[in-house]
């Protein structure tokens, strides 16, 4: 089977960045739409802090490097951009292109002398850089309309900077960042699979084969370091706008630390690692104190997960989901879509008349059960590996033969066989309970009533799937001859 | 043309290359020699990640002993490395693409015409869009060649490229390092451990035993070489069996 698989072109950079843009569109048009107030501003950080976290996976994807300083990058660039601000009174867009400057020329005065550094010396070196950074600030404390070069106030009232004209509301404001953070990871993506990124592709296979085809190493990782430098100073500038000011407690070392901990957990190769572990650092937390649980009992759980990481490999959760996807077809996706769009109008339609929760609920289940109906696989294959490949062989081998004995009794009994149907149920089981505790804490939804609507749903795509299958069948095999399997190719 | 005069390499306690001096002249060179003789660090000489406490290296006339290893692809030297570098996250393009990013070509489309003539040569355009990571071994060395004709060189060193390989694969790729020439002009400077590799590829061989020169000279005479012969026995029973 391995011998005639099909080999697809890693498209132009226009097309690898095509699933970027459509999914920051939607996110930017719908996320407001979902979410309440205190969940919106917290998605707006989580934006901010993808940007960062996305900075940390380019120069460890993408050239080995650990670098701890990415956080404290933010903050100097959220420092400049409130100090320029509020000395000059210029525009936002203008403090935040300063603050991206001056944390880019920062970072590559990080990067400098850590260009003959490998490993844990870079990594020591970037800690102490962060731990530096956080002693200063500790001093200095953030800009806030004050007098003198620190712009500090030190006795009244600390003031605000305004965010820009056209993103005041909370709603605008948070599409005014994915659409910054969307525009940085678009460009990382871009350069990915352009000259830039095939040059960081040789060094990181070996610096001395880059160098004997004539490869600067010292410009290519200088440029890696001064374009993440400023990334992550343009997020620090996009958190001070949302706040209006910045805490000396905001960029402490141990996030730094954490970040990049989150980041392998997410994964470094894929830009979906970058969201995953923004949403890690920030809206777990969060979604734990909303229930009155310890935001810090995440850090247990990240600790668990970062093992799990380190012993599965490299590619972390993204990567993970990205091999999923290599298995499923185009079609797979678009009829996926089509009847999960139909069942989520339905139930949305329903839920709303009898008032459980609003159309947007509904659809956000609809949403988030499909996420994970593949994303639950892969996650549950990485928990297992935990405890060692030989025990995913076993489960694997027991699942195989429950699926058949349970394939032979459907025969027995007439029925057209199906051979994921163990999974599936697992899956949904699973998809379930988890789903209807999100929609619980985030929609203040009744968790029996969520959990009816997403059982329902599943249930209604089993029936849906039954009853046309004949007509879904060459529909099916139509798309797959057209468009053989969509994410065979990730990093 | 490589002029290598009175080359000394010294590692601590250790000198795998001891005042070596030689010239080779012939469009393919071989090089042999028993494994820690010394082969891989002379070519690491010619591509400037070893300096020599002593002598000088002139390759095509430049001479290179002061040059930065990073500019000696700039005098036309490539190599390949004893473990291929080919990156696995890259298509077979792009592995060569990046050789042609940093090899000065007037335009893009000079670039994208020279590396699909590379792979072509190499005979494995059928494999353009296959990840590195999922091409074979054999194909992974055949790879690397491709990138060493990327950009008008004047000088292809190749270490060991039929490590791995199986016997036709190995004439397969015999037949590619004897049309090197004549493809790109440039000189071929070919390690390897088997000697029916370079038997089949050169017309000039060079015997490094632990730093020394044992032998130069037209391949057969110095395969037929009493003092060689010797030191390889094994090999060249081998050798006698498939003639
Ligand atoms: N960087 C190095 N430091 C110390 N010793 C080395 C180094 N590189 C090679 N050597 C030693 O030099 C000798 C020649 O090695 P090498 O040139 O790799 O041999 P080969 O002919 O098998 O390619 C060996 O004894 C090896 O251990
Ligand atoms: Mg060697």
């Amino acid at each position: 089977m391995a011998k005639d698989r099909q080999d697809i072109p890693l498209g132009t950079p226009l097309q690898r960045v095509t699933p970027l843009i459509i999914t920051f569109c939607i996110i930017a048009i719908v996320g407001p739409w979902l979410l309440s107030a205190y969940w919106l501003n917290t998605f707006t950080t989580v934006a901010c802090l993808t940007l960062v976290s996305a900075t940390v996976a380019l120069l460890y994807g993408q050239l080995g490097m650990v670098s701890l300083t990415q956080f404290a990058l933010a903050g100097v660039g959220g420092w400049v951009c409130l100090r320029v601000i509020h000395g000059w009174g210029v525009p936002f867009e203008i403090g935040l292109i300063a603050g991206a400057c001056a944390a880019g020329l920062f970072g590559l005065l990080v990067g400098l002398p850590a260009l003959r550094m490998r490993g844990l010396y870079l990594a020591l070196l970037t800690l102490l850089v962060a731990a530096a950074f956080q002693v200063v600030v500790n001093v200095i404390g953030f800009p806030d309309g004050g007098e003198g070069w620190t712009g500090k106030v030190v006795n009244g009232q600390r003031a605000m900077i305004d965010r820009p004209l056209a993103a005041s509301s909370d709603v605008a404001y948070f599409r005014y960042a994915v659409i910054w953070m969307a525009a940085g990871l678009i460009w990382i993506e871009w350069q990915k699979v352009s000259r830039l990124g095939r040059a960081w592709a040789l060094i990181r296979k070996s610096e001395a084969a880059a160098i004997s085809v004539g490869v600067s190493v010292v410009k290519y990782k200088a440029t890696a370091f001064a374009v993440s430098g400023a990334l992550a100073g343009l997020a620090g500038g996009l958190i001070a706008g949302l706040n209006g000011q910045l805490d000396n407690t905001g960029f402490h070392t141990s996030q730094s630390i954490l970040l990049y901990a989150l980041v392998v957990v997410g994964g470094a190769y894929h830009w979906v690692g970058a969201v995953i572990a923004a949403l890690l650092i920030r809206a777990l937390p969060a979604l734990l104190n909303d229930h009155g649980v310890d935001g810090n009992l995440a850090n247990v759980f990240f600790g668990f997960a970062l093992l799990v990481s380190l012993i599965q490999g490299r590619t972390g959760i993204a990567g993970k989901l990205a091999d999923f996807y290599k298995f499923v077809r185009m079609s797979r996706i678009v009829e996926g879509s089509v009847s999960w769009g139909l069942i989520a109008i339905l139930l949305g339609v329903i839920a709303y008349a009898l008032s459980w929760t609003s159309f947007a609920g509904a659809f956000f289940i609809s949403l988030i059960a499909l996420l994970f109906r593949m994303a639950i696989p892969g996650v549950l294959w990485m928990l297992l590996g935990f405890f060692g490949k030989r025990t995913q062989d076993h489960a694997e081998a027991l699942e195989a033969k429950l699926s058949l004995r349970l394939v032979k009794i459907m025969k027995a009994m007439g029925l057209r066989p199906d051979h994921r149907l163990f999974k599936r149920t697992l899956n949904w089981l699973f998809i379930g309970i988890f789903v209807a505790w999100v929609a619980w804490g985030v929609f203040g939804l009744a968790y029996l009533s969520a959990l009816a609507i997403i059982w329902g749903a599943l249930g209604l795509k089993v029936l849906w799937e039954v009853s046309l299958y004949t007509y879904v069948l060459p529909w099916r095999s139509q798309i797959d001859a057209r468009y053989p399997k969509p994410f065979a190719n990730y990093r | 043309m490589i002029e290598i005069k009175d080359i000394t390499v010294q590692f601590g306690g250790v000198r795998p290359i001891d005042s070596l001096s030689v010239t080779l002249d012939a469009p393919i060179v071989g090089l042999i020699g028993p494994n820690g003789a010394g082969k891989t660090t002379l070519l690491n000489v010619l591509s400037g990640f070893v300096t020599p406490v002593q002598g000088s290296v002139t390759v095509a006339g430049s001479e290179l002993t002061k040059v930065a290893p990073h500019s000696r692809a700039k005098h036309g030297l490539r190599r390949t490395f004893q473990t291929d570098q080919i990156a696995d996250d890259l298509t077979l393009w792009q592995n060569v693409e990046a050789i042609a990013d940093h090899a000065h070509f007037e335009s893009s489309a000079q670039a994208e015409e020279a590396v699909a003539k590379a792979i072509d040569y190499v005979g494995l355009s059928h494999r353009i869009h296959r990840l590195g990571g999922a091409l074979s071994t054999a194909e992974r060395h055949l790879a690397e060649i491709a990138k060493a004709l990327i950009g008008d060189p004047s000088l292809v060193m190749l270490d060991e490229p039929g490590a791995g390989m199986s016997e036709s694969e190995s004439k397969l790729l015999a037949q590619i390092i004897r049309g090197i020439p004549a493809f790109c002009g440039a000189q071929v400077f070919l390690i390897d451990h088997d000697v029916a590799l370079i038997d089949a590829c050169c017309e000039q061989t060079m015997v490094l035993d632990f730093g020394r020169l044992l032998a130069k000279g037209p391949t057969s005479e110095v395969l037929n070489d009493a003092e060689v012969r010797k030191a390889y026995l094994g090999e060249f029973d081998e050798l006698e069996e498939v003639a």
